[in-house]
């Protein structure tokens, strides 16, 4: 009857382990993926929402395929209430345009061409004033 | 005997915790990798490179190859094109595809390649037609231009796929 006792004290106590081990494991990955990440989703919404608008507004295809990246990064600031800081690399297969910041903030879209076939790629960096 | 069976206990507590904890948010994690903001601007892209001048379908794939493969993606994409002359048919599903179409005028058991491009002329084949591949059946009617395709993004075990026709 005591050994009974003990051993359900034990799987109790193998249960309470359990249940630290998951709530360790829990907040580490937790830790581990904000870290991993380092992405502020709603800037990234932003800068989205931002190059949609511009190509609903059909200038972005113009300004991508004339290279002119310093007028969509004025213009993403723009849309951003000037609270985020932009820069955009424009790049084909052959070459690219632009700088880039140190930042996991990134947004890429991809262009097929304006009014005839010229591919490019549009990479947005962006960081919060 | 005892201390045995409460370590074999501890053990299989661990493990159920590990599988139901770990490995979920593991998965998660890989599947929340995939943009899918990127995947929609791919998918609406091929669309739209086709009412461009001078388009090239099989190219425009090539490109976003390079830009997915830039992020570590992995593109898989079928397109079928047709305007009121031609069908073209695309595979860059990285697997030989095996299609058939059927239409009035023509009923035939295709094998794609990977990267293979195909051509067809309407006159030989019809402006309707039913085609079967991937156990998918989609008809075309090519009374205007049209591109439906097969979309899929893979990272790490996690896929993305969109089918659309526009």
């Amino acid at each position: 009857m005591v050994s009974g006792k003990k051993s359900a004290l034990r799987t109790v106590e193998a249960l309470f382990a359990a249940a630290i081990l998951i709530f360790f494991i829990v907040i580490m990955n937790n830790i581990y993926l904000r870290k991993a990440r380092g992405r502020d989703l709603s800037l990234i919404s932003t800068v989205e929402d931002s190059l949609l608008l511009l190509d609903e507004n059909q200038s972005l295809r113009s300004l991508v395929v004339s290279l002119n990246f310093t007028e969509i990064e004025k213009r993403i600031e723009d849309l951003g209430n000037n609270t985020i800081d932009v820069e955009v690399t424009i790049c084909n297969l052959t070459m690219c345009v632009g700088e880039s910041l140190e930042t996991e903030n990134v947004v890429t879209y991809v262009i097929s061409g304006n009014d005839s076939y010229n591919p490019f790629e549009v990479k947005v960096y962006a960081k919060k004033i | 005997m005892q201390r045995k069976s409460e370590f074999w206990l501890i053990g299989v507590v661990i493990l159920v915790s590990l599988a139901v904890v770990v490995i979920p948010l593991s998965v998660v994690t890989y599947l929340e990798k995939i943009d899918e903001f990127f995947v929609e601007n791919l998918n609406e892209e091929i669309g739209r490179c086709v009412n461009l001048e001078g388009c090239n379908l099989s190219n425009f794939v090539g490109f976003l190859n390079h830009v997915c493969s830039e992020r570590s993606y992995n593109l898989s994409t079928i397109y079928f094109y047709c305007n009121t002359t031609h069908l073209e048919i695309g595979n860059f599903y990285n697997e030989d595809i095996n299609l058939s179409i059927v239409s009035d005028l023509l009923e035939e058991q295709v094998n794609l390649r990977n990267e293979e491009v195909i051509l067809y002329d309407l006159s030989e084949v019809g402006k309707e037609m039913n085609i079967s591949y991937l156990n998918k059946e989609i008809q075309l009617s090519c009374q205007r231009k049209i591109v439906a395709r097969d979309l899929c993004l893979s990272f790490l075990g996690s896929l993305k796929c969109i089918s659309s026709i526009s």
